[in-house]
């Protein structure tokens, strides 16, 4: 008997021999090496000779350490939204001034995702990733012939050309696109502004005319026609500068533009953020009210006299005398943040608009700062879809990984228990597993999540879904830990343990538990991914994480209809690959596991 | 083998009785007061008079009982039928579920057929050309297969099929204002069910697969197997004779589990899809809270696990003689 | 005449580390009506070599070279279903293990009529009147209702006279007997071997034995081959080997004196080889012993030995045969 016994495991021994060679110690004999090497080293040696293991580790680890790390650095704030980023494909190049228009700008107009630009000969180009529409409707350059002055609102544009001929084109609701009908007989346009949907012209006689979304905006100039020089459009109102230097609401209601502070002076410019407006003092003084929001009342020290401002959705950029250039307001795109090297430049001329800034130097060139773009895109509710994805991927792991702990333990506990002492209790553990294992999962999840989920907070309900998935996901290691601790518990080791007067459960737990480990631990990480996956699965249905908290889940769950599916791909696709990637890893990983650690399965 | 049938019943018996206690703890959790609910009619002005018709109603509905007679009268309207009055359609539930039932029951035992189809024979391929290219290939597609969610898989094949190609619709059950005989009709359900069939034909295969290869390549690297071929048996009654025979004993374990996954999973399919199924209308019903609704249906997939638990015990009593002599 | 030669034969096995030979130029004879006993190891090729001859190898195995000649036919050379005529009609082959080498789904009627049908083209009802008779001749007890049993509900022994009925069923002209006894009780070992001895005077066929058991080898064999990694070491007819005052290769020493005789005087020492066997992928240059042989000298590290014809019929692959002569079991 011991012969046979003897005889089996030299054969087990030459047949890992044969699967697994030994390349690199040729001259160490076949026992030698095992003595030499501990099972761990042995399991951790085959698991690095897997070359697809190894690559899904690699791939696991750095998508691992950028969702655990990577919050860190791009916060999310779960309350932010954004309407007038909605929906933008995957870019960085937002404020990529064409190569042509570089040397010879006249005036960039900034939109919400598109900037316009007018180059010194009257040529007007357009960059950045505006709308479908916005690039049909636009008139050929030969239509509209040498334009001298551009501006551009939330998803419309306006030109002016030498003959006073003014085009409208992009977004028509509202009857932006069509001129109105006291607008096309007027020929001395001297400003044309656009605003969130909303467009104006200034006339060389003082005159202001306005057409657009009268509902948000309700344009009248009553006493001032005739005197106005300026005109700047906010999200919800219209601020003029008269002629001689006074700022004036253009609105008939009351309201936080309208407010105007009676000690300006003589104002010399003025500008506004979507809700807030700035007037320069002839004395280079910048005053700023309105609806204050994000610091845009935070009017840095400016050495020197202001003598121009520019804004855009929430934040100002002023120039002083001596060509200085000085941003405050929001700072979400760093689009509040002048550059050094724009510091240092001799700046001629500031556009800024929404979250971007160009500012030309007295020598022409063209300097950029604020949003260049979204990597991964921006989502419906103009959110970074790389923000939402990395702190969705930290909430989608830190939920497997809760799920996988919960099921473990129940998992080993209850497994160990049943094959340790079998019989009656092995009997009523063993139903009790079977029942929970018959339990259809999803389904089961759903009415849970919903009937319990209603009452709870969100942070409770994350931890509701992380007792969820581990509630029901343990029968399958409890069943793999009872079969290895009954074939274990008939060895040797633990007889003599027993023999020796060891406590029975701590027999359990402290001398067969450690040989049933890497059964353990294979199905943890195969669990992981199927825990991510369901968890995905009920977020994405919305019985899991629900919005604005995100997780690779939720963020497909928008995408169930046609429109976004063909329209915005990077809504979907980038959410579906980083899950998939994620699991097809773990899984890679486990199977590569599974490989080291039990060689006969390799042959599987 | 009877004693064998007679255990296995009685086994069934104890986890529907557990399963049904789990039930009526949701139904207990679910929110609101049924009394109040009951009477909600009746105005508050008086507290006395609204207190007296409270406790009628508590007694009517039998809320002043103790938990466990509740319990009985609970599970025997469940047992014959009556799951009561779903809100929002206006009708009796038993009504409402009869068409999705035949629906999501469609969907998903041809779902299983057509998988079985592809993966028994494919994992035998596999097993019998055990590390050829064409089993890696197939590996790493299985992983690939079992590691995606079927929301992802259906995603692309709606991208790429019905709006790419333009093949299939995109959703829902029938073409809209379609008017035909009986056969039309039925082509043009078909038509729409196309879709999301293969899509879920396709997300299921990855684990069968990998499993039926498995359970072929333990079952090919036993000794009997070596004795059939000393025996001088031709490799096909080999592989499919006794290779195939032992290999389907820990398949027919694992395609119970596999088909509860798929009935549950097919709520994910019925709502991208807008199929009007089981798993649609517990999205839905959850949705507008009908819990009524919500609770025949978890009835329904109680009884399909409990059913699936018993077909898998008989099915290895019969091909098991270990159970079935002992 | 020869039954079975097999000459220069090479078998070896693609693993992921290297080629594994696992047959390294073996040659060994099998006469009509006499068994030859092949002797040696674990992983020492015996069983290779006998697979090799019905090609019933692991996947990743295959013959390099050398011919296997079977009643005049090269069988290195016959390929799939021409070797299924050949397995289990004219060779046969009777496993290790008992326990596993039956279908636990099939009854024993179903696996064993199945030569019958295949070889004999008999009906089914032929075929199962047939398998209760070969179980009858086995000397099963009740062979109608074992029949209809399955293996889980048959003993170790009964199980392995099962797989001697499934072998003899086509009055195969060769048998390959794979340590048949191993797996089993010794006084059922003793059964075993009675009947196949029985049977062979029965049916005067031929046994190719393979075992590490020296007890079984003098029990059973007319000649004996000792294996070790993949070469015949010495070849000679049983009486030779266990004859006292003979040449021996100093493995087939070894393997004598680690095994317990009643001629053994009391106080003596069993002897053990020292060392294992080499790993396969890592073979000595030079005598695969040398490494565990008590009289290798430089030659025997550096050099080869070839075999050596030290008498009639007998060979032993050593340079200084000499030095394996027993003398009453003692040096």
């Amino acid at each position: 008997m011991s012969k046979n016994s003897k005889k089996k495991s030299t054969l087990s021994l030459i047949f890992s021999r044969l699967l697994f060679g030994q390349k690199e110690r040729v001259e160490t004999s076949v026992l030698e090496e095992e003595q030499v090497h501990s099972p761990m080293k042995t399991i951790v040696r085959n698991f690095k000779n897997n070359k697809l293991s190894m690559t899904g580790l690699i791939i696991f680890v750095t998508m691992f350490l950028i969702v655990f790390i990577g919050p860190n650095f791009l916060k999310l704030d779960l309350s932010y939204q954004e309407v007038t980023q909605q929906n933008i494909a995957p870019t960085s190049s937002l404020m990529k001034v064409p190569s042509k228009l570089k040397g010879h700008v006249k005036q960039i107009a900034i939109g919400s995702t598109f900037s316009v630009g007018l180059s010194d000969d009257g040529k007007v180009y357009t960059w950045g990733k505006p709308k479908e529409k916005m690039i049909k409707t636009m008139p050929s350059q030969e239509e509209m012939g040498k334009v001298v002055q551009i501006a551009a609102g939330l998803d419309h544009a306006l030109a002016l050309n030498s003959e006073g001929k003014l085009f409208s084109w992009g977004n028509d609701r509202f009857h932006l696109g069509s001129l109105p009908l006291d607008v096309q007989g007027v020929t001395n346009i001297k400003q044309i502004a656009a605003g969130y949907q909303f467009s104006i012209i200034v006339t060389d006689d003082g005159k202001a005319f306005g057409w657009g979304n009268t509902n948000v905006i309700d344009f009248n100039v009553g006493k001032y026609q005739g005197q106005i020089d300026k005109v700047v459009v906010a999200s919800s109102g219209v601020i003029g500068l008269t002629k001689d230097g006074k700022v004036i609401s253009l609105m008939t209601k009351e309201n936080g533009y309208s407010r105007i502070p009676q000690d300006l002076g003589k104002v010399v410019d003025i500008a506004s953020t979507s809700n807030a407006i700035a007037a320069v003092g002839d004395d280079g003084k910048v005053t700023v009210w309105g609806n204050i929001t994000k610091n845009v009342d935070k009017v840095p020290q400016i050495d020197g006299k202001v003598v121009s401002i520019a804004a855009g959705r929430y934040h100002f950029t002023a120039i002083t005398d001596d060509g200085k250039t000085y941003s405050w307001g929001a700072n979400n795109f760093k689009q509040s943040t002048v550059p050094s090297s724009i510091q240092k430049a001799d700046v001629k001329a500031v556009f800024s608009g929404y979250y971007q800034n160009y500012a030309i130097t007295k020598d022409g060139s063209v300097l950029t700062w604020g949003l260049k773009g979204y990597v991964f895109g921006s989502d419906g509710m103009g959110r970074d879809m790389l923000t939402r994805l990395i702190s969705g991927g930290r909430l989608t792991m830190t939920i497997g990984a809760i799920a996988v702990i919960i099921s473990t333990i129940i998992g080993v506990t209850i497994g160990g228990i049943s094959g340790y002492y079998g019989g009656k209790i092995d009997m009523f553990l063993m139903r009790l597993q079977e029942v929970v294992a018959g339990i259809p999962f999803l389904p089961f999840a759903m009415i849970l999540s919903a009937i319990v989920g209603n009452r709870i907070s969100e942070t409770q309900r994350i931890a509701l879904i992380m007792v969820i998935l581990g509630l029901l996901s343990w029968p399958s290691l409890c069943r793999l830990v009872r079969a290895q601790v009954f074939a274990e518990r008939e060895k040797e080791f633990v007889t003599a343990a027993k023999a020796m007067g060891v406590k029975e459960n701590l027999i359990v737990f402290k001398h067969i538990l450690p040989n049933v480990i890497s059964v353990i631990i294979v199905n943890a990480t195969l669990d992981f991914a199927s825990a991510m996956l369901t968890e995905s699965t009920l977020s994405y249905l919305g019985f899991g994480v629900i919005e604005p908290n995100p997780t690779w889940g939720n963020m497909l769950n928008g995408s169930n209809s046609g429109v976004v599916i063909q329209e915005y791909w990077w809504r979907w696709v980038i959410p579906a690959v980083a899950l998939g990637l994620a699991t097809i890893c773990i899984n890679i990983i486990g199977d590569g596991l599974r490989d080291a650690i039990d060689p006969k399965s390799q042959e599987r | 083998m009877l004693k064998y049938i007679a255990k296995r019943i009685l086994y069934i018996i104890f986890v529907f009785f557990i399963m049904s206690i789990i039930m009526f703890g949701i139904f207990k959790m679910v929110p609101g007061d049924p009394a109040a609910m009951a009477i909600k009619d009746v105005p508050k002005t008086d507290p006395v008079v609204y207190q007296q018709k409270y406790d009628a109603a508590r007694e009517r509905l039998g809320l002043d009982k103790p938990i466990p007679v509740q319990y009985v009268s609970w599970i025997t309207k469940m047992l014959s039928g009556d799951f009561g009055y779903s809100e929002s359609y206006r009708n009796d539930v038993i009504n409402i579920v009869k068409e999705p039932m035949g629906n999501t029951i469609f969907i998903n035992i041809f779902n299983v057929v057509a998988a079985l189809l592809i993966t028994i024979p494919l994992g035998i391929v596999q097993a019998v050309k055990k590390h050829s290219k064409f089993d890696n290939v197939v590996q790493v597609g299985t992983i690939v297969g079992y590691s995606l969610p079927s929301f992802i898989v259906s995603l692309v094949a709606i991208y790429f099929f019905a709006i790419k190609l333009q093949i299939f619709p995109v959703s829902g059950m029938n073409t809209p204002g379609f008017s035909g005989t009986g056969w039309e009709k039925f082509l043009d359900k078909m038509y729409h069910f196309a879709l999301p069939l293969i899509v879920m034909t396709v997300a299921s295969l990855g684990s069968m697969t990998r499993f039926v290869r498995a359970a072929m390549i333990e079952a090919l690297s036993m000794d009997y197997i070596r004795t059939a071929r000393a025996k001088g048996l031709t490799e096909k009654v080999v592989i499919y004779s006794h290779a195939f025979r032992n290999a389907l004993l820990p398949i027919i374990t694992l395609i119970i589990g596999w088909f509860l996954g798929i009935f549950g999973g097919s709520v994910v399919i019925e709502q991208i899809f807008g199929l009007n199924g089981l798993g649609k209308l517990l999205y839905t019903s959850l949705q507008a809270q009908d819990y009524n609704v919500v609770l025949a249906l978890n009835m329904f997939y109680f009884v399909i696990a409990i059913v699936g638990n018993l077909i898998t015990d008989l099915s290895y009593g019969l091909v098991d003689p270990r159970v079935k002599i002992n | 005449m020869a039954l079975l030669e097999i000459n220069d034969l090479h078998t070896f096995f693609e693993t992921k580390k290297g080629t594994v030979k696992a047959v390294n130029g073996v040659s060994y004879s099998v006469d009509e009506g006499k068994t030859l006993g092949i002797v040696g190891e674990s992983g020492s090729g015996k069983s290779v070599s006998a697979m090799s001859i019905l090609k019933l190898l692991d996947g990743n195995g295959r013959i390099d070279s050398g011919s296997i000649i079977f009643n005049g036919r090269d069988l290195a050379d016959v390929k799939g279903n021409d070797m299924c005529k050949i397995r289990g009609n004219d060779i046969s082959v009777i496993f290790q293990e008992p326990m596993t080498s039956l279908n636990p789904i099939f009854t024993i009627e179903r696996q064993l009529s199945e030569p019958f049908m295949v070889h004999q083209k008999m009906s089914k009802k032929e075929a199962r009147k047939q398998a209760v008779e070969m179980l009858r001749s086995v000397k099963i007890p009740n062979p109608e209702s074992v029949a209809k049993q399955y293996p889980h509900q048959l003993s170790g022994g009964m199980r392995q006279r099962v797989m001697i009925a499934m072998a003899l069923a086509c009055q195969p002209k060769l048998l390959i007997a794979d340590e048949p006894t191993t797996a089993l009780d010794v006084t059922i070992q003793a059964q075993i071997l009675k009947l196949m001895n029985e049977l062979k005077k029965e049916r005067g066929t031929s046994i190719l034995f393979i075992t590490h058991d020296l007890g079984v080898i003098n029990e059973m064999a007319d000649d004996v081959a000792v294996m070790y990694c993949g070469q015949v070491v010495e070849k000679a007819p049983v009486r030779t080997i266990f004859g006292k005052n003979s040449y021996s290769h100093p493995y087939t020493e070894g393997l004598m004196f680690s095994i317990p005789r009643l001629d053994t005087p009391a106080g003596v020492r069993l002897e053990a080889i020292p060392g294992a066997v080499p790993h396969p992928l890592d073979l000595p240059k030079g005598c695969k012993f040398a490494p565990r042989c008590k009289y290798a000298t430089d030659k025997c590290r550096e050099e080869e030995p070839e075999l050596v014809s030290i008498e009639e019929n007998h060979v032993i692959r050593c340079f200084y045969p000499e030095k394996g002569v027993r003398s009453d079991g003692k040096k």
